[in-house]
C-alpha cells in the first residue's frame, strides 16, 4: 500500500497531507481491535484538521477500548486523480489501511457543499454510495454536524444521521455496533436497535409521501423509529472530555493553533444564525478548568496561538479575568491570544490590549445589516454607535484595519438597507479620520457581504431567498456607491448561496443531484477552484428538480418541512413568535436580560441553562 | 546553554515534510520538550531556528544540521532524548553539540539516488544504463539550463561534481552515489536528472529516491 502510495506522493501538491505520522497521532495493534472506526471530513485534511469537533470525536472514540479510530480526508483534486488511476483505495491516514474494510465511517457535516465529499469520499474507497447497496453489516456509515439538523438530501447514502453533540452519543453507538458484530446481527437489526438510541435518526425507517404541489404530504415512521428525533446534548461541559493532546500536523493548516471552547450555545438570538438556535442552551466552562485546558494543551502541542472560541466569545461572564488568567501563563511563552470574532457593543479597549499583547491579529465586527430597522429585524441588537465606538476605540488603539462583515437578501429588505452599508462603511472611515492614533500609515476596510441563505430551525427557515440576479443587482448597488480606495469590497458567489440554500432546505429527492454532480465535477464544491455551477444545473435538469422550489419559495408555517421529525429542542411556537417579530420589526432581549422560553432548557436534566 | 547544532534524520513518512513546515515542527518540538530557545524581537516573536542545508521535498537525509540558541540550562547532551519524544515520526536528532564550524564551511555533500527503470520489456535494462550514464557523467561539461520566472542561465555542473559512483542494483535499478558541492553553488539530487533529462533524455530513470548520506567541510571532514 504504501509502496503504491510512494510513486504518487512525490507528484501531488503538499503530500505530508496524505501520510499520517504526525506527532500525537493515536497507533493501536489492528489484532487487538474489534472494531476500526474512519473519522470521516469531506473537505481536505488543511480544513478538517482544523475542526474541533473532529479532534473531540477522535479522542473520545480512541479511549474506548478494542476502538481503533482513525482519520480521512478527502484528497485534493491532484490527489484523487493519482489515487483513482493508480487504484489506490481511500485509507485511514493512521494505518493505511482502506477503509471500504472499516466497520463504521463517521462522516462530520459542517457545510452543505460538502455533501458531494461524502459521495467522492465513498466511492474513492470503493464502498456502495446508497445505503440500500451495503447489504452486509459494515461498513455501517453515519453523519453527524450542524447539517444534520436536515439530513433529508443525505438520506439515501448515509444509514443513520446523529443529531446534537456526539461525544455521548457516538459512543453508544459504537458500544451498540460492537454487540451487533458479536452476535452477528443483520444491518435491519442494527439500524432497528440504533432507532432505539437517544438523538439517532435512521432515514430508512421512515416513509415520506408528497403533494400534488411537491411539497411534503406526511412522513410516517416504521416501527421502532421515533415520531421525532430530539438533539443530544453535553450536560456539563467542565465533566466532558476535551482534547488537550491533539494531532499536531505536520503542514500547516487552515488553523494551526490551539482552540480552547469557552462555552457552548448562544445568548443572542440572531434569527438568521442556525448555529445560535442549534447549539442551545448556553452551557459555559468555569474559569479554573479553562486555564488548566488551555495550559495542558498548549504545552501538549507546542502552539504559540491560543484561539477563544465560541460562538460569541466575548459573551463568556467572566472573560477579562479569564484573559488575565491565561495572559499570566501564555505572556513569559511568547503565546498569543486571539478571539475569533468580536460583537461591536460589548467590546472594550481592555480587551484589545490582552489580545494584541503578544502578537498583533486583525479585527473583524459583524454589523450584518445595513440598517438599524433591518439589524432589528434579524435580531442582531447591534446599534451603529456600537459599531463605530468600537471602531473609534480600535483606531485609537493602534490598528489602521478592520473588516466588516454583512448579509445582503435578508427578509424586508430594500435599496435604502443596502445603502446602509455603503454609509456606515463611509462613517467607519471618517471615525477613523478622525481618532486614528497614526493616520498617515493609512486605513484598510474591509467590507465584506455574503447571500442570505435561510436555514432550517431558525425562524427564517419559512423565509425565501433571493435570486441571483437579485443579489448581483445588490452587490453592484454597493459597487456602484462605495468608490473610495480606502474601503475594499468583497462579495460571495450568489450561485454558490443559491446551491447552499437548495441544500439547506432540500428533501430527500435532492440526493440525487449530489450523485450527479461529484461525478461531473468532483466533491470539492465548497473550494471557488472546483465549484461548477453548470454542474448542478445541468444536474437539476437531468433530475427534473427546480432549485426555485426550494431556495425562492416561501413556506407556510403549516407545511411539513422535511426535517419536520428532527428536533433541536426548541418549540416550532418560538420560532413562529420570532418570525412574526421580525416580519414587525421588533428584537427579542438576549437570554441574560430575559428568558424567551424557547425550549432549550428542557434538554438540561436538572440544570438550568447558562448556569 | 548558548549556541547549539542538531544533527538529525529525516526518513520514512518525514521526508513529505516541507522546510518551511520543517522550521515550524520543530518550533513546536522544542516548546513540547520545554527546551528554551531564543526568539526574535518585534510584534510577532518566534523561534529563532535556522537549517543549514534546505532539504528537498521528497528526499530522505540522515545527515541534516539545524542551528538554536538554548536560552536555558538544558545540558547539550541531554537535547536528543528531550526532543525525540515530540517529534513526529521519521523526525529523529542523533546528537547534539557545540558548532565548530560555521555555516558557510559546509562544502561538500554525499548522497545516494536510486533510479528505476520501469518501463516493462521494451525500456533499457539497468546494466546497460549504467555504463550509458557512467559515459554521461565523464563528459567534461555537463551544461543545464536552469529556469527562473525572469530568466534562464546556463550552468555547468562538471566541476561541482567531486566524485561520482553507478553501481547496478537490484531489478531495473541502479544506484548513484556522488560527492557534489553542497552550497555555492549547490548542486542537488534534482540538478543531476535535470542534466539527464536535458542532454540525454533516454537514460531519464521512470522513478527514483534520494537521500543524503553525509555533510563536509572543503578537507572532506565530517562538518560539524
Amino acid at each position: 500500500m504504501y509502496h503504491k502510495l510512494e510513486r504518487i506522493l512525490p507528484n501531488v501538491r503538499k503530500p505530508a497531507r496524505y501520510t499520517g505520522g504526525e506527532y500525537n497521532q493515536i497507533i493501536k495493534n489492528p489484532d487487538e481491535t474489534e472494531i476500526r472506526v474512519a473519522l470521516c471530513f469531506p473537505d481536505i485534511y488543511d480544513i478538517g484538521m482544523s475542526n474541533l469537533g473532529m479532534r473531540i470525536l477522535y479522542g473520545v472514540i480512541n479511549k474506548m477500548p478494542g476502538v481503533w479510530c482513525e482519520r480521512v480526508f478527502e484528497p485534493w483534486s491532484d490527489m484523487a486523480a493519482a489515487l483513482r488511476e493508480n487504484n489506490i483505495p481511500l485509507y485511514g491516514l493512521e494505518s493505511g489501511d482502506p477503509i471500504k474494510d472499516f466497520d463504521m465511517l463517521g462522516f462530520s457535516v459542517g457545510y452543505e457543499l460538502s455533501y458531494p465529499g461524502i459521495l467522492n469520499i465513498l466511492d474513492l474507497a470503493g464502498i456502495p454510495l446508497k445505503s440500500r447497496d451495503r447489504t452486509g453489516l459494515a461498513p455501517i456509515i453515519f453523519a453527524g454536524g450542524t447539517c444534520m439538523y436536515n439530513p433529508e438530501p443525505l438520506a439515501d447514502f448515509i444509514d443513520i444521521a446523529v443529531i446534537g453533540e456526539g461525544e455521548e452519543l457516538d459512543l453508544e453507538l459504537i458500544e451498540l455496533y460492537r454487540r451487533a458484530k458479536r452476535a452477528n446481527w443483520s444491518k435491519e437489526r442494527f439500524l432497528a436497535e440504533a432507532a432505539g438510541i437517544d438523538g439517532v435518526y435512521v432515514p430508512s425507517l421512515y416513509h415520506v409521501e408528497y403533494n400534488e404541489d411537491k411539497t411534503i404530504k406526511s412522513i410516517t415512521p416504521k416501527k421502532p423509529a421515533p415520531p421525532v428525533v430530539k438533539k443530544r446534548i453535553v450536560q456539563e461541559l467542565d465533566k466532558s472530555w476535551f482534547p488537550v493532546d491533539t494531532i499536531v500536523p505536520s503542514t500547516e493548516i487552515v488553523h494551526d493553533r490551539t482552540v480552547l471552547e469557552l462555552f457552548r450555545g448562544c445568548i443572542r438570538g440572531c434569527r438568521f444564525c442556525q448555529a445560535g438556535y442549534v447549539y442551545r442552551p448556553v452551557r459555559s466552562k468555569s474559569r479554573e478548568v479553562l486555564v488548566k485546558q488551555a495550559a495542558d494543551a498548549l504545552e501538549n502541542s507546542g502552539y504559540q496561538e491560543l484561539n477563544l472560541a465560541s460562538l460569541s466569545t466575548s459573551d463568556y461572564r467572566e472573560l477579562g479575568a479569564l484573559c488575565d488568567d491565561l495572559l499570566d501563563w501564555c505572556e513569559p511563552r511568547n503565546i498569543s491570544l486571539s478571539l475569533p470574532s468580536l460583537r461591536a457593543d460589548n467590546f472594550s479597549m481592555e480587551l484589545l490590549d490582552r489580545v494584541q499583547r503578544v502578537r498583533k491579529s486583525g479585527l473583524t465586527f459583524a454589523p450584518e445589516a445595513g440598517s438599524q430597522r433591518l439589524r432589528d429585524v434579524i435580531n442582531k441588537n447591534v446599534t451603529e454607535e456600537d459599531i463605530l465606538s468600537a471602531c473609534r476605540t480600535a483606531f485609537a488603539g493602534g490598528y489602521n484595519a478592520v473588516k466588516l462583515y454583512f448579509m445582503i437578501g435578508l427578509p424586508t429588505e430594500t435599496d435604502e438597507d443596502i445603502l446602509g452599508i455603503v454609509t456606515l462603511a463611509k462613517k467607519v472611515l471618517g471615525v477613523f479620520k478622525e481618532s486614528a492614533k497614526n493616520k498617515n500609515r493609512g486605513v484598510r476596510i474591509t467590507v465584506s457581504t455574503s447571500c442570505f441563505v435561510p436555514k432550517p430551525m431558525t425562524p427564517f427557515q419559512w423565509e425565501k431567498q433571493d435570486t441571483p440576479e437579485e443579489f448581483e443587482r445588490k452587490q453592484q448597488l454597493i459597487k456602484d456607491n462605495l468608490r473610495t480606495r480606502a474601503i475594499h469590497y468583497s462579495w460571495h458567489n450568489p450561485q454558490v448561496s443559491l446551491i447552499e440554500a437548495v441544500l439547506a432546505r432540500g428533501d430527500r429527492r435532492t440526493g440525487a443531484v449530489l450523485e450527479a454532480v461529484y461525478k461531473k465535477s468532483g466533491g470539492l464544491q465548497a473550494w471557488d477552484e472546483c465549484f461548477s455551477y453548470d454542474a448542478w444545473r445541468s444536474a437539476f435538469e437531468e433530475i427534473g428538480i427546480n432549485p426555485s422550489f426550494y431556495a425562492h419559495r416561501e413556506r407556510s408555517y403549516d407545511e411539513i418541512l422535511p426535517w419536520s421529525v428532527i428536533s433541536a429542542g426548541i418549540n416550532k411556537e418560538h420560532l413562529i413568535r420570532e418570525s412574526k417579530l421580525a416580519k414587525q420589526g421588533k428584537t427579542t432581549p438576549d437570554c441574560r436580560q430575559r428568558c424567551s422560553g424557547c425550549g432549550a432548557n428542557s434538554l438540561m436534566k436538572g440544570l438550568s441553562c447558562d448556569g | 546553554m548558548g549556541k547549539t547544532r542538531l544533527r538529525f534524520s529525516k526518513t520514512g513518512k518525514a521526508k513529505y515534510i516541507s522546510h518551511l513546515d520543517l522550521m515550524r515542527t520543530f518550533q513546536r518540538a522544542f516548546m513540547r520538550a520545554k527546551v528554551g530557545i531564543k526568539h526574535t524581537e518585534g510584534f510577532n516573536p518566534h523561534a529563532y531556528i535556522s537549517i543549514i542545508l534546505p532539504l528537498a521535498l521528497g528526499c530522505e537525509s540522515i545527515c541534516e544540521v539545524l542551528d538554536v540558541e538554548i536560552t536555558d540550562q538544558t545540558p547539550v547532551s541531554l537535547i536528543p532524548e528531550r526532543l525525540n519524544p515530540c517529534l513526529p515520526e521519521g523526525i529523529e536528532v542523533v546528537s547534539a553539540f557545540e558548532p565548530i564550524k560555521k555555516p558557510g564551511e559546509l562544502k561538500y555533500l554525499r548522497f545516494r539516488s536510486k533510479y528505476m527503470y520501469e518501463d516493462g520489456n521494451t525500456g533499457p535494462n539497468a546494466r546497460h544504463i549504467k555504463d550509458k550514464l557512467h559515459d554521461f557523467f565523464r563528459h567534461d561539461t555537463l551544461a543545464v539550463i536552469k529556469k527562473t520566472k525572469r530568466r534562464q542561465s546556463a550552468f555547468d555542473l562538471k566541476p561541482y561534481i567531486k566524485t561520482m559512483d553507478i553501481r547496478a542494483g537490484q531489478g531495473e535499478s541502479l544506484t548513484i552515489e556522488a560527492v557534489v558541492s553542497a552550497q555555492n553553488p549547490s548542486v542537488s539530487p534534482a540538478l543531476l536528472r535535470m542534466a539527464i533529462d536535458q542532454l540525454e533524455p533516454s537514460l531519464s530513470p521512470s522513478f527514483f529516491e534520494d537521500k543524503r548520506i553525509e555533510i563536509y567541510d572543503s578537507n572532506m571532514n565530517i562538518f560539524k
